[in-house]
């Protein structure tokens, strides 16, 4: 073993004392088996909602949130008569007893104004609704399919809204005719342990198809499970947020898995040349720098979401920083304490290919790269466009076309029912998709109009009194106020951005009450943090890698490097619009990790043998060997990984596959084919580099 | 020149009465055709109903007041009746609903009004009259004679056109 060397001392004294290294890790992991919940979610509505400005203000007004659910009735095989109707009066009443339903709107329920005028002398306004009207009488009524109950009936299709104290439970409905429940929260439900099955099964076959050995893949499997474990307890231990969603801990787990292959890799390549015991401190001192830079960028950079309030962002950033923390301390004291056990006779791997990227690099083709580059400039360009011009458009839930919201103050009075009536003229001047919207002022004008036809309604705050008498005559208050505050439901059409309309309504002070809006609301607001997130890690890596290199063309080289795949990214999203999701975050936040891991990696490694008598090529040669190999593994067992989870059918875990898969072999690409020519374009003929080999 | 003087004159007149003929009819048909507008300024109208609020049938006892005019026979007051009582709960803990029984003509419902008016549960027998519909003898002694006068001289004052006819802070609604 080498001695005098840096460090020396203490991994020779890890390894004589690896069996308490490893009895205090293996105590550790069962500690955090044994008290690790598993509360592993596939269900990222609630994260999302909770913590965000909107869901907060809700709360802290102390009004109810509802979960808006639409059934579909289909009547195109029933002939309409007042049979039909009584199976559909029927319906609503079981949707009445289900558990946590609080109000359902209905061809039943709507309201309709009717002026009775017997004579002259006799004229009274109603405010009426089919609930108490005979079956016949309700089929003679909606015969002829009026307008008026469009919403809820079009001949075809009868229409239920249900609001929900939280996720409504329709399993017990009887009706012989068929529907269709489009509900706000996903009702899908899947062993996550089957992910973690398909995640063991790549990275065994992967690593053993690799080193062809079994090794790689026993401590590669003990490895990720122990990082992972123990970033569950832990952030169960210290965190508020009692679930942890499930494509939060595979973006933990990504971060393990890259960790793990560069330290096996370099400690399987260098078995042939060095003793056991030499190879652990070479293994260690190689990796021990790059891995804690990348480390830091991980902790700080994305560990900084959890400081947002936002519960999805904050336990994104809470398991990514402690699985960087575990990640990195298990890298280091259990992993080489393991490694030391073991050694192979003749470490082989599959087909080295560094030689050939590398000469095939040496000579790239210039006019090739800056088209690359100004291609990428435009789509940058493009990117900014449309994220300034157009806004991204969020995934909420298939009913997406309604909002249901009060205003900022209770009370029923002038200045309010006035503001009601901005908000519905400015709504209806800036979209055209917005169908109706339903108020307190509406409801009064419409009441007002019915009696007097002729004469334009003016809303006075003399008639106060009235219009509120009215409200508590027609026995109207329930529906048109929430907890003494004015309400209002805005039905969107279907090829309205419901994105756009609640950008729109952010800002007029209203309390939004559907979890539909929440989220999408909450996804608004995460977009602006990403942002930041993202070009604060981007700037942690460019001081980094200066402070590595100290070398700002390494700097700016890392820069390139790590943008690029998310302009390319954020471009492809904005270009077939494509709305937010967990799943788009997940695979935005895998790629910062990996491409930062990356660049680091491969920085360190060719500055470093930039520095020995090696030319721009062998340096690069000897990258590829040492960190372009376990690099492209890394990636390609996570790629190969994510793209096995398309075949899970849920649609969330679907989408997390194919998105991170995509983007991983994107930043693959990036690292193995921009990076290093970045490298000979901006380092090999900067003779300003001192110590360097220039030798061309 | 001379000629022509008279019979200038003469058409001069006619045309001035023709137009003028139809001034008064647009004017007329016009009045004829808007809504009867209530005749009284709203405090008018409060200090109108306060001199007939010993008259009325008092129900409710909210800080709001709401004077309506309605006919015990009429449907429309019927129903306003039915929706007040709907919502008693609201209804009858935020208003103070005075009812003026006001007949309309075509009803002919003045013996049940002096009878309701006369009556020691004026409230029961009005609801019993017009939400149950129940056959009630009409005995009346003329006591309330002067009540059904004063309502009715107050109601024309106001302008009262119709039943229900509800004045909320002095406006009909």
């Amino acid at each position: 073993m080498y001695t005098g060397l840096p460090y020396c001392g203490v991994v020779k004294k890890m390894i004589r004392y690896r069996n308490v290294v490893l009895a205090i890790a293996g105590l550790l992991i069962l500690w955090a088996s044994f008290t690790a919940q598993h509360r592993i979610s596939l269900q990222d509505q609630l994260l999302w909602i909770n913590g965000s400005s909107a869901y907060n203000t809700l709360i802290r007004e102390k009004y109810p949130a509802y979960c808006v659910e639409k059934i579909d009735v289909d009547l195109s095989g029933n002939a309409w008569s007042p049979q039909t109707v009584e199976q559909l009066r029927d319906f609503e009443r079981q949707l009445r007893s289900v558990e946590g339903v609080k109000e359902i709107h209905s061809l039943f329920e709507s309201k309709q104004v009717v002026n009775h005028k017997l004579s002259e002398a006799q004229q009274m306004v109603e405010v009426t609704s089919l609930r108490d009207v005979n079956n016949s009488e309700v089929y003679e009524t909606l015969r002829s399919v009026p307008p008026e109950y469009a919403k809820y009936f079009d001949g075809t299709r009868a229409t239920f809204y249900i609001m929900s104290s939280k996720p409504a439970q329709f399993d017990d409905l009887t009706l012989s005719m068929p529907y269709e429940i489009t509900n706000g929260i996903s009702d899908e439900n899947f062993n996550e342990v089957i992910i973690f099955i398909i995640l063991l099964v790549i990275l065994v076959v992967a690593y053993t198809f690799i080193f062809k050995s079994l090794l790689p893949s026993i401590l590669g499997a003990l490895f990720i499970y122990a990082t992972g474990v123990l970033t569950v307890a832990i952030f169960e231990l210290i965190s508020s947020v009692s679930v942890t969603h499930i494509s939060i801990l595979l973006v933990a787990m990504t971060i393990s898995v890259m960790d793990f292959t560069y330290i096996y890799y370099k400690w399987h390549v260098l078995q042939k040349q060095f003793s056991s015991h030499d190879v652990i401190y070479r293994v260690i001192i190689k990796t021990i720098t790059p891995i804690f830079w990348t480390s830091i960028i991980t902790m700080v950079g994305i560990g900084s979401l959890a400081f947002v309030d936002s519960h999805i962002l904050y336990s994104i950033g809470m398991n990514v920083l402690l699985s960087a923390v575990t990640g990195f301390v298990l890298s280091f004291t259990m992993l080489p304490a393991l490694l030391s056990f073991f050694s192979i006779k003749n470490p082989s791997v599959i087909k080295d290919p560094a030689h050939y990227f590398a000469t095939r690099e040496a000579h790239y083709h210039k006019q090739a790269l800056k088209i690359f580059m100004i291609a990428s400039l435009v789509v940058f360009g493009y990117a900014l466009y449309s994220y300034l011009s157009k806004p991204i458009t969020v995934e909420s839930s298939i009913n997406n076309h309604q909002i249901k919201a009060v205003l900022d103050r209770k009370g029923f009075d002038h200045e309010q029912l006035m503001e009601l009536r901005w908000i519905e003229q400015e709504l209806h001047e800036a979209f055209s998709g917005v169908k109706r919207v339903t108020s307190a002022y509406s409801m009064i004008r419409s009441i007002y109009e019915t009696e007097h036809p002729e004469t334009p309604f003016v809303l006075r705050q003399e008639e106060i009194d009235s219009y509120l008498f009215s409200i508590d005559l027609y026995g109207l208050k329930d529906s048109l106020m929430d907890h003494g505050a004015l309400g209002l439901y805005i039905d969107l059409d279907e090829n309205q951005s419901k994105t756009e309309v609640l950008r729109f309504l952010k800002d007029k002070g209203l309390i939004f009450q559907d979890r539909s809006s929440l989220l999408s609301l909450a996804k608004i607001e995460s977009i602006a943090t990403l942002w930041y997130v993202v070009f604060f890690v981007l700037f942690l890596i460019m001081a980094v890698v200066y402070t590595m290199t100290r070398l700002y063309v390494f700097a700016l080289i890392a820069l390139f490097v790590n943008a690029i795949p998310l302009v390319w990214f954020f471009s492809a999203i904005h270009f077939f619009n494509i709305p937010l999701s967990t799943e788009i975050l997940v695979a935005m936040i895998v790629t910062v990790a990996l491409s930062s891991d990356a660049t680091l990696h491969f920085i360190h490694y060719y500055h470093d043998n930039r520095h020995k008598p090696r030319n721009a090529e062998l340096a690069l040669e000897s990258s590829f060997l040492y960190v372009g190999m376990p690099l492209g593994m890394g990636n390609i067992i996570l790629a190969l990984t994510f793209a096995s989870l398309i075949f899970v059918p849920v649609e969330m875990i679907f989408n997390i596959g194919l998105y991170s898969s995509l983007l991983i072999v994107l930043s693959l690409l990036t690292d193995i084919f921009i990076l290093p020519v970045l490298f000979l374009w901006g380092i090999k003929a900067n003779r300003a580099i001192k110590d360097y080999d220039h030798t061309i | 020149m001379v000629m022509a003087l008279p019979y200038n004159s003469t058409m001069k007149r006619a045309l001035q009465q023709f137009f003028g003929s139809i001034v008064i009819i647009i004017l007329f048909s016009l009045i004829l055709d808007a809504a009867p507008m209530q005749l009284l300024s709203p405090e008018e109208t409060l200090k109108t109903l306060d001199a007939i609020k010993p008259y009325a049938i008092r129900i409710g006892h909210g800080p709001k007041e709401v004077h309506s005019f309605i006919d015990p026979y009429c449907e429309l007051s019927q129903m306003y009746l039915k929706f007040v009582y709907e919502r008693e709960d609201t209804m009858l803990e935020k208003y103070t609903i005075y009812l003026y029984l006001y007949e309309l003509p075509s009803k002919h419902s003045a013996a049940m009004i002096e009878t309701l008016l006369e009556s020691d549960m004026p409230e029961t027998m009005l609801k019993a009259v017009m939400l149950s519909h129940e056959d009630i003898p009409q005995e009346h002694t003329g006591d309330a004679e002067d009540a059904v006068e004063a309502i009715a001289r107050s109601a024309e004052k106001i302008g009262v056109f119709k039943r229900p006819y509800i004045i909320i802070n002095g406006k009909v609604k």
